[in-house]
């Protein structure tokens, strides 16, 4: 792992023109709606990214996601609304308790593996959802919450500062997922995500590491959530703590490849737009549900890395085949077998 | 001092008692057999060794410290390494990274980069020895039931266990290997290391036994130097008249 | 303490919503028991069922119960090829992604159905479903009585079919262990894929009891879902007498709760009760790796 923080300029280049264009983005995108539409994809790569912390990292797929995005959503609306804390520092503060919640249920939430922890992540947004609407005194029951407009700008404005909000929380949710894949947890976590207990019989701290996974992913969901609060300002619980919901951002995970780190931002890139402009031109989010569910099982059956590996895959039948020879092969740069990150 | 001490370990699982009273001792540098047929609880005396199940009674001790109740991965950071008789790797990385992968818990606190590229050495040693090292890049998974099962050991080894504890390591593995398994053995007792084995034939490797305990249906039916235990047949012949 | 008045209310309402819980939990049990996977859909296909009998109900005036009828053998072949076609193929060693799939075909089915009937809440039109009869000093909901009647019947045809016919033997000794039952001679996946069939008839029963008790709106699968698998986990999964047992003490709980405290808080005690057992159970369930630890 020696070479794993040098800095490759050849790979640095694709990242940072990405970074480049989409800095400059609002630019060119001069309809309110497509400001819209551009800051909502960067809102659910960051979710996408965040959810890899856990089901990529670790294996552990969630469907409850969205009880993390809807604490950290309510939290910052209450904030607003209840304790008159108007300002945008407000989504610190909401991210880092939606952490530490979800420390707490974490802790029995992990005991739970494979097919099970999957259907217990829906026990968490049914629970969180009817909290929500039932603690009418906090949270506006089934009405929600309106959050007033704390800027004072048009809603075409609010689009473009929340474009830059949503890109600075994807830049720290990307540089996360990729420090820890890159530090000697990265190999830890890829033998967690193989064989929990063949790793854990080996002297890996299996329990801590999915812990901080599980908190991370969450704290940085409930940070998108709460800057979701000040920005679209009405939430709904029903929308907010939908399994839909759960299930698209994983399935931008999955579709884009769990093992790699743009690999939900890819599949929100294809899933977002493309979502909105079926609601758009149809005017109802059901064709977006069963396009949703029709590509999850095609994802399952036919591409189970997701579209990274499978572009990879066509790459690599062009090269040649490696030599055998020892010796050759040390003087060759380690790739290894585990994804290929930039 | 011994390395490790079992004694009187009882463990049943639902109506099956799987352990009936096992007392085993190893010392340091040393190489132990246990044998015995099918269901005889051998694997279960690994896990409760291994601490991947709690013995229901009995005590076990680690050079004097009692280790019943700890988390697997706490025993194997105190020292005891173990395989499986299915040959478990991690299918997904490569046979070198998972032989890091046995080297990772010495790699805390600084200077751990410099401590993995020792692993990494370290592993290539073994995986040369073995044969095996231009799979090193290869996927885990494609390699054949007694090529996982030799990295395993590998990967077992590159942790410097004192103790190390082999499920059936020759099963599958071709005469030459097990011969090379067997010097690897060696070297670990020279250094003060000690092995514990499951093993189900004779092979170089059982030639290499300091003592042997059969186990029968959770009891220990006989004990003693290897040389006074021959194959596995002809003990159960005897000591159970079958 | 609630008045004894409310305690027969919710006890009569618990009673009647525990069998058709009970027939509902009964066909994702059997489909567990085939596949070892939990059927996300199952709950899907229920309203689907619903949606299909309000269909025939609003074109030809049918009768749910006797759409029910023509429903159930429909599914019973969209299961079979579903098994033979779908499952088989994601079933091989991860759980994970067998769930997912399951998911996927939950999502897909909610997504039809709003497409083709509109998102707006439906309703079978059956003025004497509303009206309510004194039961032992309860009143009760007529719609609820039939479905609980209807629900019994159906119930007593599957359990029939499982103890008497050859079939349902077959059926019951590959859930108990598949390998065993090829050794005998029994076409494991034939059987299989025709249990799943039978598995989703009986949600085209449901479905049906459905319509003589709510109204219904595409999302509504998941609150359904939510009480089956707290009904099947905590009844023990693949065990049909512990998921009715289960049933019926769910519907009761859950009648009582909402009788005396609030709905919304009642639905959470399938919620926790389900996150708990998830938690405490000690053994590896839904296809998980068995941990030996935790034996």
């Amino acid at each position: 792992m020696s070479d794993a923080l040098r800095f490759d300029k050849r790979r640095a280049a694709l990242p940072l023109a990405l970074a480049c264009v989409a800095a400059l983005l609002p630019i060119f995108a001069t309809s309110s709606y497509l400001r819209f539409v551009a800051a909502l994809t960067l809102m659910y790569m960051t979710v996408a990214t965040a959810w890899n912390i856990l089901g990529g990292l670790t294996g552990y797929v969630s469907l409850g996601h969205a009880a993390f995005f809807g604490f950290g959503a309510y939290a910052a609306g209450i904030a607003v609304v209840r304790l008159d804390l108007a300002h945008t520092w407000v989504v610190l503060p909401a991210g880092l308790l939606t952490g530490v919640v979800a420390g707490l249920i974490g802790r029995a939430a992990l005991r739970a593996r494979a097919g099970s922890f999957v259907i217990l992540t829906l026990t968490l947004v049914y629970i969180s959802g009817l909290v929500a609407q039932g603690w009418r005194g906090l949270t506006g029951g089934s009405r929600g919450i309106i959050v007033p407009n704390i800027y004072g700008v048009p809603r075409t404005e609010l689009h473009v500062r929340f474009y830059y909000v949503f890109l600075a929380l994807l830049v720290v949710t990307l540089m996360t997922w990729w420090v820890i894949r890159r530090s000697r947890f990265g190999l830890a976590f890829m033998a967690l995500r193989d064989d929990e207990d063949r790793a854990e019989s080996l002297g890996i701290p299996t329990t801590t590491l999915k812990m901080c996974a599980f908190v991370l992913s969450a704290s940085l969901t409930g940070l998108a959530g709460a800057a979701y609060a000040l920005w679209f300002r009405l939430l709904d619980p029903g929308f907010v703590f939908s399994i839909g919901w759960s299930a698209s951002v994983a399935l931008m995970a999955l579709l884009g490849g769990t093992r790699h780190l743009w690999g939900p931002c890819l599949g929100a890139l294809i899933l977002v737009p493309s979502g909105e402009y079926l609601l758009h031109e149809f005017g109802t989010s059901e064709i977006h549900l069963a396009l949703s569910g029709a590509l999850l099982i095609v994802v399952v059956l036919v591409l189970p890395g997701g579209v990274i590996p499978a572009l990879q895959n066509l790459r690599a039948r062009r090269r040649i085949v490696e030599p055998f020879d020892e010796d050759a092969r040390s003087a060759m740069p380690r790739r290894t077998t585990a994804g290929v990150i930039p | 001092m011994t390395l490790l001490r079992a004694g009187a370990l009882r463990r049943t699982f639902g109506g099956v008692t799987a352990l009936d009273g096992v007392d085993v001792e190893i010392a340091h540098g040393e190489i132990g057999g246990i044998i015995g047929p099918n269901g005889s609880g051998k694997t279960t005396l690994f896990d409760c060794i291994t601490g991947w199940c709690r013995p229901d009674s009995g005590d076990l001790l680690l050079e004097g410290r009692p280790i019943t109740g700890l988390s697997p991965h706490r025993i194997a950071r105190l020292g005891i390494g173990r395989t499986f008789q299915t040959g478990r790797l991690f299918p997904n990385l490569s046979v070198l990274e998972n032989i890091l992968v046995g080297g990772w818990q010495r790699q805390r606190g600084r200077g751990h980069r410099a401590r993995a590229s020792e692993t990494t050495e370290l592993g290539l040693a073994h995986l040369r020895r073995l044969g095996l090292a231009h799979f090193a890049d290869q996927p885990a998974g494609t390699l054949s039931y007694g090529q996982r099962k030799l990295v395993e050991v590998a990967q077992v080894l590159v942790g410097d266990p004192k103790l190390v504890l082999l499920d059936e390591p020759t099963a599958g593995v071709n005469a030459q290997n097990v011969d090379v398994l067997a010097g690897l053995l060696v070297d670990l007792r020279d250094n003060g290391q000690s092995v514990l084995i499951i093993e189900h034939e004779t092979s170089s490797v059982t030639s290499l036994l300091d003592h042997v305990v059969v186990l029968d249906r959770g009891r220990i039916v006989a004990r003693g130097a290897a040389s006074e235990i021959e194959s596995g047949a002809s003990v159960l012949e005897r000591h159970l008249g079958v | 303490m609630p008045s004894s008045w409310l305690f027969i209310q919710g006890l009569g309402l618990g009673v009647l919503a525990g069998g058709v819980y009970a027939l509902l939990a009964s066909g994702l049990t059997l489909s567990f028991g085939i596949m070892r996977v939990v059927q996300l859909s199952h709950a899907a296909f229920l309203v689907l069922a619903a949606y299909l009998s309000y269909l025939l109900f609003a074109t030809v005036g049918m009768n749910p119960l006797l759409a029910a009828v023509l429903i159930a053998p429909l599914f019973y072949v969209v299961g079979n090829l579903l098994y033979r076609g779908l499952l088989t193929r994601a079933g091989t060693g991860n759980p994970v992604m067998s769930v997912l799939v399951t998911f996927g075909l939950a999502l897909f089915i909610e997504g039809l159905i709003g497409v083709t009937a509109g998102g707006i809440y439906r309703t079978v039109d059956l003025p004497w479903a509303y009206e309510s009869i004194g039961v032992f000093g309860a009143r009760l909901p007529v719609g609820r009585i039939v479905a609980f009647g209807a629900a019994c019947v159906t119930l007593g045809m599957l359990f029939a079919l499982l103890r008497w016919t050859r079939f349902g033997r077959a059926v019951r000794a590959t859930m108990q262990d598949r390998d065993a039952a090829r050794l005998v001679g029994i076409d494991v996946e034939r059987v299989s894929a025709a249990a799943f069939g039978v598995a989703l008839a009986t949600t085209a029963a449901g479905g049906a009891c459905l319509t003589l008790i709510t109204t219904f709106h595409p999302a509504m699968h998941w609150e359904w879902l939510a009480r089956l698998l707290a009904i099947v986990v905590i009844g023990g999964l693949g065990s049909l007498v512990g998921a009715g047992l289960a049933a019926f003490a769910m519907g009761i709980v859950e009648a009582m709760l909402a009788v005396t405290v609030d709905p919304t808080w009642a639905a959470m005690a399938f919620y926790l009760a389900l996150f708990l057992v998830l938690v405490l159970r000690p053994h590896g369930l839904l296809g998980d790796p068995i941990s030996v630890r935790r034996a």
